[in-house]
C-alpha cells in the first residue's frame, strides 16, 4: 500500500496515538521511546518486573496502549531507545543497546513531551529537592517515597495530583504552596468552559486535595531550602500580583524535601536540530516550533505533536498525535486526501478547543517575573558547572551580547544536561539585566548528541 | 527514605553493594530508588564547589544524580538494579 517508512519520537500521549494512526493507515511505523515501557511521563508503566497493586491499569493511557497492541506488528516499539540526532532531512540518530545507527525515515513526528520549568532557587540544588515530575516518578512507578515531611510549591495543577499522591502513599505533605493568588487561580477557570474533560480533571485534583487534608495557600512560595548535606527546611514567602517576595512574610518550615513545580517547557531539542523555525510563546512554555494545524513543522515531512509542540496537556496530545499521525500517514501516500480531510476535520476542530484553554491556563500559569527577586548572588543558575548568578551578571556587565557569549564566557550552559536546567532561567535573567524581552532572543543552540552517547557506543556508528 | 508498601509489585529481591556495604534492592527498581530506600540522598559531590547532589529531576535529563555502577558512570535515575552490582557514590 505504501513505500515509506514513518518514525515516531517519545511514547507518551502524543506518540502512542501518532503509531497508531500510521499503523492503521498501513504505514510501518517505528516507535522509539527512552524509557523502559511506554506511556511516557503521565501514562507511566512501572518497569518490569515491577507492576502496580490491584490489577491492571485501566484509564486512558491503558486505553491507548491497548489500541497500540491492536495496531500489531506495522509499529516496532523500541524500549530504552535515545534518539540522539535528527539530519536533514530526516534521519535520525538511535542508541539502543550497546550500538547505535542511523534509521532514514520518509515522516518523523516528535512527540517528545515536556519537562518540569526550572526556576533557580537559594538551595534548589540540595539532594531532598525534587522536581513535581521526580516525586510522581518515584511514587507512582518505583514505590519509594522522595521525604517524610514534604513541601510541595510552585503553580498550576499538576501540583495538587503531586501532593495528592504523596499524601496517599504516606508522606506528610506540610503544605501546597500556589504561587498564583487565588483570584489569578479564578480568573483562569472561563478557560474550562466547554473543555469539560480538562476541567474534570482540575475537579479531581482538587478534590484529591480536600481529601487528604493538605492545608494549600495561594499566593505563597519557597523563598529559599535550607540544609547542609540534604533539605532540613525551608523558607516560605508570600508574594504580590507580579510574584515579588512581600519582605517580612518569611516562616520557616522543617521538612526533608521539597517538590518543586513551576509548570513545563517543551523539549524541542529534536526540532532545532533539524532546522524547524522556533517561536518564543510563552502561554505555551516558551520556544515552540512553528507548525500547521496538523502539526508539520517548517522542514516537510517532519511533525511535532502534543507537548513537545507547546505545553496543552495530555488531551491535547492525544487529539494532535492523531493529527500528526493521519497527515504523515496521507503525505506518504498511505491515506487518500478525501479519507484524511475527513478524519482529520473534527480532531482540528478538537484541537483548537483544547489549544484555547491550554492558552488560557498557560497564561495564569506563567511563572511572573517578580519570583526572580529570589535569587541571591550565590545561587546557582547553572547546576552543572556550577555558575552562580553573579558570575552571569558579571559577565553582562562586561557586555556579553547573548546567551551564546553567557555560555562561553561563564561555562553556563555547557554541561551534561545540555542548558535545559538552565536555559529558562537563563533567558529571564539575561532579561531582566539587560531589559531586552526572552522573545527576542536567541535561545541556546542544540548540538548532536542531543542526551549524551558513551564514546564507545558512538564508535560503532556504521 | 522508606519504600512504600502495598502500592506496587515488586520483582525478585536481589542483593547489591553500595560503597562496599550489603544493600537490598528489588528487580524494576533504578539505582537511585535503591540508595534513596538505603536512606542516602546525597549520591555525590560536586567537581567544582564540592557541594552534595542527589536526585532532582528523576526522568534523565539533569544529570545530578550521576554515580559508579561497575566502574562506569551512569545516571542513577536511569540504571536498572541488577543482582550483584556494585554502587560507588562519589
Amino acid at each position: 500500500m505504501t513505500a515509506g517508512r514513518a518514525a515516531v519520537v517519545g511514547a507518551g500521549p502524543a506518540g502512542l496515538a501518532a503509531a497508531i494512526e500510521l499503523a492503521r493507515a498501513g504505514v510501518a511505523t517505528d516507535l522509539y521511546d527512552e524509557n523502559p515501557a511506554p506511556g511516557g511521563q503521565i501514562y507511566r508503566q512501572p518497569p518490569p518486573p515491577l507492576r502496580p497493586a490491584g490489577g491492571a491499569p485501566t484509564g486512558a493511557g491503558a486505553a491507548l496502549l491497548a489500541e497500540l497492541r491492536e495496531a500489531g506488528a506495522r509499529v516496532r516499539v523500541h524500549p530504552g531507545a535515545v534518539v540522539w540526532g535528527l539530519f536533514p532531512p530526516r534521519t535520525l540518530a538511535v542508541w539502543e543497546g550497546a550500538t547505535t545507527a542511523q534509521a532514514a525515515t520518509d515522516a518523523v513526528v516528535l512527540a517528545t513531551g515536556a519537562y518540569d520549568r526550572p526556576v533557580p532557587l537559594p538551595g534548589w540544588t540540595l539532594p531532598g529537592v525534587y522536581t513535581a515530575g521526580a516525586s510522581q516518578v518515584l511514587v507512582k512507578s518505583q514505590g519509594v517515597l522522595p521525604g517524610r515531611r514534604v513541601l510541595v510549591a510552585g503553580t498550576g495543577p499538576l501540583l495538587a495530583i503531586v501532593a495528592a499522591q504523596l499524601a496517599g502513599a504516606g508522606a506528610h505533605v506540610v503544605a501546597l504552596l500556589e504561587a498564583a493568588s487565588a483570584r489569578a487561580v479564578l480568573a483562569a477557570a472561563p478557560a474550562l468552559w466547554r473543555q469539560w474533560g480538562v476541567a474534570a480533571d482540575a475537579w479531581r485534583a482538587w478534590r484529591a486535595l480536600r481529601r487528604a487534608r493538605i492545608r494549600v495557600r495561594t499566593g505563597h512560595t519557597v523563598a529559599r531550602i535550607l540544609g547542609e548535606a540534604g533539605v532540613e527546611g525551608a523558607v516560605t514567602v508570600r508574594l504580590d500580583a507580579d510574584w515579588r517576595p512581600v519582605p517580612g512574610s518569611e516562616t520557616t518550615v522543617a521538612v526533608d524535601a521539597v517538590c518543586l513545580g513551576f509548570g513545563l517547557v517543551p523539549s524541542t531539542e529534536l526540532a532545532a536540530l533539524a532546522g524547524c523555525a522556533h517561536r518564543y510563546a510563552p502561554e505555551a512554555g516558551g520556544w515552540v516550533p512553528v507548525c500547521s494545524e496538523d502539526g508539520e513543522t517548517s522542514v516537510p515531512g517532519v511533525y511535532v505533536a502534543g507537548d513537545g509542540g507547546g505545553i496543552g496537556g495530555a488531551r491535547a496530545a492525544v487529539v494532535e498525535g492523531r493529527i500528526a499521525g493521519l497527515a504523515a500517514a496521507a503525505r506518504l501516500g498511505a491515506l487518500s486526501p478525501a479519507t484524511a480531510a475527513a478524519r482529520l476535520a473534527p480532531l482540528r476542530a478538537r484541537r483548537r478547543g483544547l489549544r484555547r484553554a491550554a492558552a488560557a491556563l498557560g497564561r495564569a500559569g506563567r511563572v511572573r517575573d517578580g519570583l526572580a527577586a529570589l535569587v541571591t548572588p550565590d545561587t546557582l543558575v547553572c547546576r552543572c558547572e556550577e555558575v552562580t548568578a553573579a558570575e552571569v551578571t558579571s559577565v553582562l556587565e562586561e557586555g556579553a551580547a547573548d546567551l551564546a557569549e553567557v555560555k562561553r564566557m561563564t561555562r553556563a550552559g555547557m554541561g551534561l544536561c545540555q542548558g535545559r536546567m538552565c536555559g529558562p532561567g537563563l533567558a529571564a535573567l539575561f532579561a531582566r539585566r539587560t531589559g531586552q524581552p526572552v522573545d527576542g532572543l536567541a535561545p541556546l543552540s542544540v548540538r548532536p548528541p542531543v542526551k549524551p552517547v558513551p564514546l564507545d557506543v558512538l564508535a560503532t556508528l556504521p | 527514605m522508606s519504600r512504600v508498601e502495598g502500592a506496587l509489585v515488586r520483582g525478585a529481591r536481589v542483593a547489591i553493594e553500595i560503597d562496599g556495604a550489603p544493600a537490598e534492592a528489588f528487580l524494576g527498581e533504578t539505582v537511585a530508588t535503591a540508595l534513596l530506600a538505603a536512606g542516602r540522598r546525597a549520591f555525590r559531590r560536586t567537581d567544582r564547589r564540592g557541594a552534595p547532589r542527589g536526585l532532582y529531576c528523576a526522568i534523565g535529563l539533569c544529570f545530578d544524580c550521576l554515580v559508579r555502577v561497575d566502574g562506569r558512570r551512569v545516571r542513577a535515575c536511569q540504571t536498572p538494579v541488577a543482582a550483584g552490582m556494585r554502587v560507588t557514590t562519589e
